[in-house]
């Protein structure tokens, strides 16, 4: 039950840091991908919720200063025992008790669409929450309290504060240093912080379209020879991308054209319907190779020749 | 020349050619949107909220979706619906295998097996916590006997409230029997004592995280208080009054405090000896169980807590003082011995 992360590849289009998914291996025995999050989401995350904290803090400070204006009976004294209970819960347990009650979700990382997953895969339990948030006493805390107030632990105040800024450099930098972006705290609970999945099920490029206008692209299975698995999903990218520029399809035509000898003329202004009878043709051409155990990953090198 | 080229070339439309898989995705589409519709609900509203029908097909949807997923990888060469499917997996696979049992039922296994249970198998640890500090109030005991002057060594200005080597022996035995506070502020009193303790306590934990050699000082430190007032008062012939004082908070108060710091001691010893298993995976099992030690403390904090912020601030008898001491000092025993055991 050990995750790995793999490296992206370049064709996902996205930088290289930015998409690296997790592996999860699953009591059904069907390895599961999740997406990790990048350290710049999980910050903006942790900000988002220092920010929180601050308007609580705010707001619990001004309520006690309020109860303690009151004259000083025996209900004061018992309302400022529960403000004083809830400042404790929302400095120390703030991080524990969303992560809680939330299942690995702190407002900052629903903002985000960020998430506390196990590295395992199996379910989040309560001391994993606690392990990974009670390390940032650690982790944040007593680094930025050495670094704002040195004189506290006595000792040479410049001293004291090029120590916390080192811990806390050192602290803060630590995700960029192994394979799964964690904290110090996520090594310890042995979680991990991943994007919330959230893809959506786009129709399928291959069905065939109800217009019989577009069944009069046959292709021959020699025409369906040349391209492989690589061309056919970069082909994919382009008709399920809804934004894609009116030159990436003429571009994309003219290729497919001259590579498997289909005439440039018979496509016409149809070019969108033409790629998509290419597409479903040649994803149902390789599906079947497929089948029958022959993985074609590329392109074969040449241009058709007719009768060559 | 290649097979192929021997092939007759037959033309063929894409209608006959249509894709298996386009086939596959359509018997099982609704399937995976029926899952997917669940899963939604119950992320956005919460688990709870689904109802007992929605939950008797859950499993079977589940399952249903995680083989679609592996005959898809195996069949289909449509990027998009393979990544649909392995998130959607994803999610019913948070949804199924997340924690499922309330917080009360939870709460109640978790005292009544977990920690005790997580206790005695880290008994070694807290036993060597304990030796920390009892060689530290040794130690300080032994210093400030041998040399008064230690005592502000060991002990901060606020942490004395004005006792010191210099105090009458009155002095010391009203801090030890006086009442101080009304009443009423004593919930104040008790929410302020457990915060702090429960503080002290998470941070011996964090500290772990350096190798767990800042721990076995804190301990050690700890000790060394505790052993500069005993032996102020063992000058004033007062040293059984200041253990009654100390003792009806303090059994569970140190207690909860060894517990701490053996948790840090964990996580400082899997730090540095990550024995058969790789030392990340190590590292997560054991700081897990380091944790439950904390999580118990939290109750134990909060009746020492209650005790030191209402008894002690109420109660003057000695008697009263020591049966306390002792009572609680036997339930923690019983818990940490037998709770939890199976019974054969």
């Amino acid at each position: 039950m050990r995750a790995k992360a793999k490296r992206g590849k370049a064709e996902s289009g996205k930088a290289k840091s930015e998409w690296r998914p997790l592996e999860l291996e699953t009591p059904e025995g069907v390895p599961l991908h999740v997406q990790l999050a990048s350290i710049r989401q999980r910050f903006s995350a942790f900000i988002v919720d220092l920010f929180v904290i601050a308007m609580l803090t705010w707001a619990l400070d001004s309520l006690t200063r309020w109860v303690d204006a009151l004259s000083a009976g025996s209900l004061t004294l018992w309302i400022s025992a529960v403000l004083r209970i809830a400042g404790f819960v929302l400095h120390t347990l703030y991080f524990i008790s969303f992560e809680l009650l939330w299942r690995g979700r702190t407002p900052g990382k629903r903002l985000l669409s960020l998430r506390v997953v196990r590295r395992d895969g199996g379910p989040l339990r309560a001391e994993m929450i606690f392990a990974r948030n009670l390390t940032r006493e650690i982790e944040l805390w007593l680094p930025l309290a050495l670094l704002i107030a040195p004189t506290v632990l006595g000792g040479p105040a410049s001293l004291v504060r090029t120590i916390g800024f080192i811990g806390l450099i050192v602290l803060a930098l630590f995700p960029y240093f192994n394979t799964n972006r964690a904290r110090l705290g996520d090594l310890f609970a042995g979680t991990v912080v991943v994007q919330e999945p959230n893809h959506r099920l786009l129709p399928d490029l291959a069905a065939l379209s109800p217009d019989p206008l577009d069944s009069s692209f046959a292709f021959t299975l020699d025409q369906l020879e040349h391209y492989g698995i690589y061309e056919l999903q970069v082909l994919e990218g382009l008709l399920a991308n809804d934004h894609a520029p009116e030159e990436a399809f003429d571009v994309v035509v003219e290729k497919v054209c001259r590579k498997i000898g289909f005439p440039r003329d018979a496509v016409g202004e149809r070019k969108e319907a033409f790629l998509k009878a290419f597409y479903a043709a040649q994803r149902a051409r390789l599906e079947q190779k497929l089948l029958m155990g022959r993985r074609q990953e590329r392109k074969r090198s040449g241009i058709f020749r007719p009768g060559g | 020349m290649s097979a192929r080229a021997v092939q007759p070339v037959q033309p063929s439309t894409a209608r006959e050619i249509e894709a298996r898989s386009v086939q596959f995705r359509r018997d099982r589409e609704a399937t995976w949107l029926e899952l997917e519709e669940m899963v939604e609900r119950a992320e956005k509203r919460g688990p709870r909220r689904l109802s007992a029908e929605d939950l008797s097909r859950l499993p079977a949807l589940h399952r249903a979706t995680v083989s679609s997923l592996s005959v898809a990888r195996a069949i289909t060469l449509d990027r998009g619906l393979i990544a649909y499917l392995d998130n959607l997996c994803v999610r019913a696979h948070l949804l199924v295998y997340g924690p499922s049992v309330g917080l009360i039922k939870s709460t109640r296994r978790f005292m009544s097996q977990r920690f005790p249970e997580t206790v005695r198998r880290y008994a070694k640890a807290v036993a060597v916590a304990w030796a920390c500090m009892i060689i530290g109030t040794l130690a300080g005991l032994a210093l400030t006997r041998s040399d008064p002057e230690m005592f502000y060594v060991f002990v901060g200005k606020n942490l004395a409230g004005g006792r010191g080597p210099m105090s009458t022996r009155d002095e010391l035995r009203n801090v030890l029997y006086g009442i101080h506070k009304s009443p009423d502020a004593l919930a104040y009193l008790t929410s302020e004592l457990f915060t702090h303790n429960t503080r002290v306590g998470f941070t011996a934990f964090a500290f772990g995280m350096l190798f767990g050699l800042p721990v076995f000082l804190a301990l050690i430190y700890n000790g060394l208080i505790l052993g500069a007032f005993w032996a102020i008062h063992l000058d004033q012939g007062l040293g059984l009054d200041l253990w009654l004082w100390l003792l009806p908070h303090g059994v569970t108060e140190l207690l909860a405090i060894s517990l701490c710091g053996a948790a840090g001691l964990i996580l400082g010893h899997a730090l540095l000896f990550p024995g058969q298993r790789p030392r990340m995976q190590n590292l997560g099992i054991e700081g897990r169980n380091a944790a439950v030690l904390v999580i118990g403390t939290i109750p134990m904090f909060l009746l020492a807590g209650l005790i030191e912020g209402v008894l002690r601030q109420l109660v003057n008898d000695v008697a009263v003082r020591g049966a306390v001491s002792l009572l609680t000092a036997l339930l923690w025993g019983w818990y940490f011995a037998r709770m939890g055991r199976e019974t054969r």
